[in-house]
């Protein structure tokens, strides 16, 4: 039995929902980025036992079909920005058409009418938020970020950027309280 | 107590807050405030990065070392090699050409970053490290003063005179003697 879920975007997430079901005793299969499978379908009340201690830690759980599809495109985009060290080769709307076997028309206006922003705009959140979290750990150039995250040029990574966060990257840098966003905030 | 700075990787959300918040709370450290990359502790003492890095690994975090501090430790590595009493000096060696060799930056900008991370100047550092290197020499290797000044790469004896007086107050030769006579008076007190 698969129960949707949303707001999870990285390992604690996944630690955290863990942590939850052993918890209330509820045996699972696997959890992964906004899915839980359980071992065998809970009662009506464990059901709301569950999303209620969910609800405490910042999920929710999903029950429509619609939110669960929004939730995956997400998980999708969060999944591949911050979760992989792939270069980015495939174009973002072939990669959600494949994942989630829809149509990305259909995808692209049901994503924009529940969130209110476009999946394109949604994912240059989630690159400029990783741009931050990269430039703070003060590892690699801006280059070597762009590269990383698949930007074309320097250029073109610094004027998203600054269209973003209104800052330039270096004085991002130089910031004393850098304002990082939680990615389920996004 | 110190407020002490730590720079987190791999934190991105709020439940990545609340497993470093009970992960450090099971060390027993007061945490002044954690947010997203950051954490400050206060503490009587200096906490072991160590102790911390152990604790976040398992989480999936690692503490992060700035560029700045790791340049820092380089330096200090390079110091301690170079002025180890055993390396070998070339002609007109320079201390400032061998680093921005070796770390491949200006020496401008090491220097520089040096002096922001450790409070004080590069070349104060060198200085300090190589009296306490010739004092040790003298001491617990009974070496002569030219030999010492020669080792840790003097241009002469009384240059290294020179500057060891101007740091201790006392010329090296001195020094040797009031050492040796401390070891003697102390001798017959052991036996």
């Amino acid at each position: 039995m698969f129960l949707y879920v949303k707001n999870m975007v990285c390992e604690r997430c996944i630690m955290a929902v863990r942590q939850e079901l052993q918890r209330l005793g509820l045996a699972y299969r696997h959890v992964q980025l906004g899915e839980i499978e359980l071992a065998e379908a809970p009662g009506q009340d464990q059901l709301s036992v569950l999303s209620n201690a969910l609800s405490a830690i910042g999920f929710e759980l999903l029950d429509d079909k619609k939110s669960r599809t929004v939730e995956k495109i997400k998980t999708t985009i969060v999944s591949l920005i911050h979760r992989s060290n792939d270069e980015f080769n495939l174009k973002l709307s072939a990669l959600l058409e494949e994942k989630l076997g829809l149509d990305y028309a259909y995808l692209s206006t049901l994503f924009s009418s529940v969130e209110g922003v476009t999946i394109e705009k949604y994912a240059i959140l989630q690159r400029i938020e990783r741009v931050k979290e990269l430039l703070v750990y003060d590892e690699l150039s801006l280059g070597e970020i762009a590269d990383q995250l698949g930007y074309s040029s320097v250029q073109h990574l610094s004027l998203q950027f600054k269209k973003i966060t209104g800052l330039t990257a270096s004085q991002f840098r130089n910031l004393k309280e850098k304002n990082r966003i939680p990615l389920d905030k996004i | 107590m110190q407020e002490q700075l730590f720079y987190i990787k791999g934190m991105v959300c709020e439940r990545c807050i609340h497993a470093v918040r009970e992960a450090i709370g099971q060390l027993g450290y007061t945490i002044q405030n954690l947010q997203l990359g950051e954490l400050v502790l206060l503490h009587p003492s200096p906490i072991e990065a160590q102790l911390l890095q152990q604790k976040l690994e398992p989480l999936g975090f690692s503490l992060l070392q700035s560029k700045k501090s790791q340049l820092t430790r380089a330096i200090r590595e390079l110091v301690a090699e170079v002025y180890s009493g055993h390396f070998d000096f070339p002609q007109a060696f320079r201390f400032s050409r061998l680093a921005a060799e070796k770390l491949n930056r200006s020496y401008e900008s090491i220097s520089d970053s040096f002096s922001e991370e450790a409070g004080e100047s590069l070349e104060n550092y060198i200085i300090r490290y190589r009296i306490s290197k010739a004092k040790e020499m003298m001491v617990y290797n009974r070496q002569r003063v030219s030999g010492v000044a020669f080792a840790l790469g003097f241009s002469s004896t009384a240059h290294f005179s020179r500057q060891f007086k101007q740091h201790t107050g006392l010329t090296p030769v001195y020094f040797t003697t009031i050492q040796q006579n401390k070891q003697t008076a102390q001798l017959p007190a052991l036996s």
